[in-house]
């Protein structure tokens, strides 16, 4: 009835163990790639743009790519309503740092030696040692720049996780004792769901939702949810906050499940300027 | 088997007690209702209760002793959490040492009601309960 999230350096396998996790479990398996198909057909962006968000570091999206701030809310807003099911392996990084507080989360990081994932990275792409050396060190930066812009967060931090295995060199048995750990700790009663635990989740993923929902009026606000009460806390200039607030609240008291809904400005003191106030 | 469950109920706030206990009466179960935990201690170590539900953060005794001393006492009682302050490290030291659940504060009656409902159900008392 748990949820697994699986994360890892750069080949390290975690794809490969967050599958077999979920086959021997029984468990769904979802990661933030194979969920794009779906939050294209909701929200009508391109599977393409969506893969765009997931590459580009958030300052370049927007201004030098097709993609936006509001696909990777998309992505999460899918994925957390994914992990409402229970029972699911998920391998990615996207939403992660927003289910900390869920406690029926067993947050796993795979590392390896990087001479192992040097290795791992030749036989896999058939390429130099050089070649392989480059990759691997530039996409394990590319993810850790990824994560620091978005979510403010180090992906390296093991705080973040309740269990890092390190699988040193990439051979089946290792991958094996990886296994048998994450499936021997996942099934210990503190990774069971309970009442608190599912609210966390069912909280988190509807602030995800009402993000989505008004992610065109403003992508960066901040959203807490705590069961049908919505928080919403965001930006405007006084002459147009009276409409702003009155559109958000009309938008998101027609999502399932809201009882009630609260929007905090912070009155923009550059565009207050810019607009003569 | 009983006709009705039995309850301990534990708070050190008056208000919870004189809320949800008559809730939970009201409910069909036998309620005994303690603001004083050592005083809920005393009643655990006399008698054997199907359920007990307990908050965490009270002077003196803590929810996470009242749980050990159910444990203690008997393999079948279940333990349910209230609490104001949940986090994920209660959470997971409350399953650990054998809550049933938790819950945490504000909530309804009624979202008790379904956690006793649930807790009376692993006890086999499926048919007796009655509705809130």
């Amino acid at each position: 009835m748990s949820i697994i999230t699986i994360t890892d350096s750069s080949y390290s396998n975690g794809r490969q163990i967050a599958k077999s996790a979920a086959k021997r479990l029984n468990y769904e398996y979802v990661d933030s790639e194979n969920i794009l198909s779906l939050v294209s057909k909701e929200f009508g962006v391109s599977e393409s743009k969506l893969a765009q968000a997931l590459k580009d570091t958030p300052s370049n999206v927007g201004m030098f790519s097709k993609a936006k701030p509001e696909h990777i809310i998309f992505i999460e807003t899918l994925i957390t309503g994914y992990l409402l099911k229970n029972n699911m392996v998920y391998y990615g990084v996207v939403g992660l740092p927003l289910i900390q507080e869920v406690s029926h989360v067993l947050k796993v990081n795979i590392i390896a030696n990087l001479e192992s994932r040097i290795k791992n990275r030749m036989k896999l792409d058939n390429v130099s040692q050089d070649k392989a050396r480059k990759a691997v060190t530039k996409e394990d930066e590319q993810l850790k720049k990824w994560v620091e812009a978005v979510y403010n967060t180090d992906i390296t931090d093991p705080n973040l996780y309740d269990l890092v295995i390190n699988i040193g060199h990439i051979k089946g048995d290792d991958i094996e004792d990886a296994l048998e750990t994450i499936i021997s700790t996942v099934e210990h009663k503190k990774f069971q769901p309970m009442t608190y635990s599912l609210r966390c989740m069912k909280n988190v993923a509807r602030s995800c939702r009402v993000r989505a929902t008004l992610a065109d009026i403003d992508p960066k606000m901040q959203v807490k949810s705590d069961e049908g009460t919505i928080y919403i806390y965001t930006k405007a200039v006084k002459k147009k906050a009276q409409d702003k607030v009155l559109e958000m609240k009309q938008k998101v008291m027609r999502l399932e499940g809201v009882k009630h809904v609260e929007v905090y400005i912070d009155y923009d003191l550059f565009a207050n300027v810019s607009h003569g106030q | 088997m009983k006709e009705k469950l039995e309850i301990l109920l534990l708070d050190d706030e008056i208000i919870v007690g004189n809320r949800l206990g008559p809730a939970l009466e009201k409910a069909g179960y036998d309620v005994e209702v303690f603001e004083d935990p050592q005083k809920a201690l005393n009643r655990i170590h006399e008698k054997e209760f199907d359920i007990v539900v307990t908050d965490i953060m009270m002077a003196d005794v803590n929810g996470i002793q009242v749980l050990e001393e159910v444990r203690k006492k008997s393999d079948t009682t279940r333990v349910i959490i209230i609490t104001g302050y949940a986090t994920v490290a209660l959470a997971r030291e409350a399953m650990d040492k054998g809550a049933f659940d938790m819950i945490a504060k504000p909530f309804k009656p009624s979202e008790l009601h379904s956690v006793i409902t649930k807790a009376a159900d692993s006890l086999g008392y499926k048919k007796i309960i009655a509705k809130a």
